[in-house]
């Protein structure tokens, strides 16, 4: 009798005061090569509000941040600096996304059923908006994208009753195209569409799947390429570069129990599988049960991916980006924050092909922009390059400003 | 560090629960589940407590998968006695809406093989898609026997909007040893996904599909 009661021991708390790397400053330093500094750091308010998705457009220079009281915050992507901070929408924000395009407008989706359009000069009041609500049922917005040649608009719902809706706008005017509801049985969690060609796009959901549709279709039976089933909840996809060598189109997925999977499109078949455990490995952590993984990266240029990753343990935690190479995770870059700390929780990044610049934001309602390379030192009479600033005024709803221009 | 919930009352508790069933025997094998009462999280910022776990014991032995499969695999179904089909049958299918949507309700769960995958899709529409049956991969490096515990061993949990959360982890014919085993892993792999850990956690009970529930935590 007791050696079977032995098979189960008690339910203890992990100890996270224990918590941290498993070699020391000198090994970790040796094995990630690339160095990155912290270039500038802002909190985006006095609130305790959570940074929820980051955009940026690289060449005018503009970052649109979404936060958890349902705003945008809108920056540089360099000094941080705000330009504005608007609400808007009624409920969360699912996504945002500068039109590729014309980078003055932006768009945001919500659980309030809609794809609203914002031109930053002047966000008081959204420019264009786009929904569905032909049957009289909000469709509430999980995610949603506009492809590269700011052409296509898609929105992913969540399940309403028994159905999930992948719809398409033409962007040009505001009546829908189509409007699928046989693809996922669960929450559509990301939708995206591939970053060369405009009809392609994919989506995973909540109910394991990654499907791949080509837009050139129109008909339900034959939109749907191809589908993966990965086992497990999907939380975000990313299109890879196209592998010149291999000749193949790859799909990563970050699941929610964090760890990350990649697919072979064409075959659709899984390639690699990276466990919550050998992402801790990589990252060279005692912990797998504090670690997290944030984004895939395209590097262009037939570079290999990046996987952003990380772990919240207060006081030890840490954000670090892995090379993802031939099946295998290698250290690549630690990005190391040391006004800041480094233990929020991130919850968006972005990543500049053109100079490996990263911006992250999280639930400390911090961002930070890291560039790779050594911060200059800085010497007497020169002004410090980074600030840590907090801003001194709340997010003013644009409805209750009293004079207009 | 300190227990938070010990082997004795983990042991406890499921006996209570499974003495409890027997007293007042149901018409069906009654299902037992986990009841997670969360704290200090907002589904609406978040991050999504979602994820599929792979429990030790079958919690659903009675689940009828079927092999969507090549010539190799077909075989293979055949000479363990699973339900299988080959291209061909697919085909005959048509791509009818009704026919696949039978299809679908026959069965809990499908496996198909790698080469057939890829074309279901254009060989039978959205039709699986929409019943949540997508079939998993089957390699033949895979036992196919083993990949079918697997798929009936693997469970699937969401929380949507309410802070309380119920994943299937077993039946009551199975022993208490099982199914504090399962427990066991649930609660440990659960908690792990959570940000605060513990401090996440309010309350924990184990009940069967008719039975009252019992506090673990």
């Amino acid at each position: 009798m007791s050696e079977k009661k032995g098979s189960v021991q008690d339910i203890v708390e992990l100890d996270v005061t224990k918590d941290g790397d498993v070699c020391n400053q000198e090994e970790l330093h040796s094995l990630y090569q690339q160095t990155y500094y912290c270039a500038a750091r802002k909190a985006v308010g006095l609130e305790k509000l959570y940074i929820l998705h980051i955009d940026c457009d690289w060449k005018s220079n503009q970052l649109a941040a979404a936060l958890s009281n349902n705003s945008i915050h809108l920056t540089s992507t360099d000094t941080l600096e705000k330009i504005s901070t608007f609400i808007a929408h009624d409920q969360n924000i699912s996504d945002v996304h500068f039109n590729p395009v014309d980078p003055n407008f932006l768009l945001s989706a919500s659980s309030d059923g809609t794809i609203r359009v914002w031109d930053i000069r002047n966000p008081r009041s959204h420019a264009q908006e786009f929904k569905d609500d032909s049957d009289q049922r909000i469709k509430p917005f999980s995610s949603f994208d506009i492809n590269c040649d700011g052409t296509l608009l898609c929105g992913g719902t969540e399940k309403v009753k028994n159905d999930t809706y992948l719809l398409l706008w033409d962007t040009r005017s505001s009546k829908i195209l189509s409007s699928y509801s046989d693809f996922h049985e669960d929450d559509i969690s990301h939708v995206q569409f591939h970053h060369t060609s405009p009809k392609m796009l994919a989506s995973c959901s909540t109910d394991c799947l990654i499907n791949v549709y080509d837009l050139n279709e129109t008909d339900e039976d034959d939109v749907l390429q191809f589908c993966m089933n990965t086992e497990t909840t999907c939380e975000r996809l990313q299109w890879l570069d196209y592998n010149k060598v291999t000749k193949q189109e790859n799909i990563s997925v970050i699941t929610n129990t964090e760890s990350v999977q990649i697919w072979d499109v064409n075959e659709a078949s899984q390639k690699y599988s990276f466990t919550r455990e050998k992402i801790s490995e990589a990252l060279k952590r005692k912990n797998a049960e504090t670690c997290f993984a944030v984004r895939c990266f395209r590097q262009g240029d037939e570079k290999d991916p990046l996987l952003l990753a990380g772990s919240n343990t207060p006081n030890r935690g840490c954000l670090r980006m892995l090379k993802m190479r031939d099946g295998k995770l290698e250290p690549y870059a630690i990005l190391y924050d040391e006004k800041g700390g480094n233990s929020q929780m991130i919850r968006s990044a972005v990543f500049n092909q053109a100079n490996g610049q990263v911006v992250s934001g999280g639930e400390d309602g911090i961002i930070n922009v890291w560039m790779p390379g050594k911060d200059k030192p800085v010497t007497s009479g020169t002004t410090r390059k980074f600030k840590t600033e907090f801003l001194t005024k709340k997010a003013v709803s644009p409805s209750k400003k009293p004079y207009s221009k | 560090m300190s227990s938070k919930v010990s082997r004795d009352t983990l042991y406890e508790a499921v006996n209570n629960m499974l003495s409890q069933s027997k007293e007042k025997k149901r018409k069906f094998t009654e299902t037992v589940e986990i009841q997670f009462g969360l704290k200090n999280y907002d589904p609406q910022k978040d991050k999504r407590f979602s994820g599929t776990v792979k429990l030790k014991h079958i919690p659903r032995p009675a689940m009828k998968v079927c092999i969507l499969g090549d010539q190799q695999h077909c075989d293979e179904a055949n000479a363990n006695n699973l339900p299988c089909m080959d291209a061909e049958a697919l085909k005959k299918l048509n791509k009818n809406k009704k026919l696949v949507k039978q299809l679908a309700k026959k069965y809990d769960a499908f496996l198909a093989s790698e080469a057939l995958i890829k074309q279901i899709p254009r060989l039978l529409g959205p039709g699986l898609n929409k019943a949540g049956k997508f079939p998993g991969p089957l390699t033949h490096s895979d036992s196919m026997v083993q990949k079918v515990e697997e798929v009936k061993g693997t469970i699937k949990f969401q929380m949507k909007k309410v802070l309380c959360l119920c994943v299937a982890v077993g039946h009551v014919t199975m022993s208490a040893d099982d199914l504090a085993q399962n427990i066991h892993l649930s609660i440990n792999f659960l908690v792990s996904l959570l940000k605060k850990h513990w401090q996440n956690v309010r309350s924990i009970h184990i009940k069967t599909t008719m039975g009252v529930p019992q506090r673990l935590y």
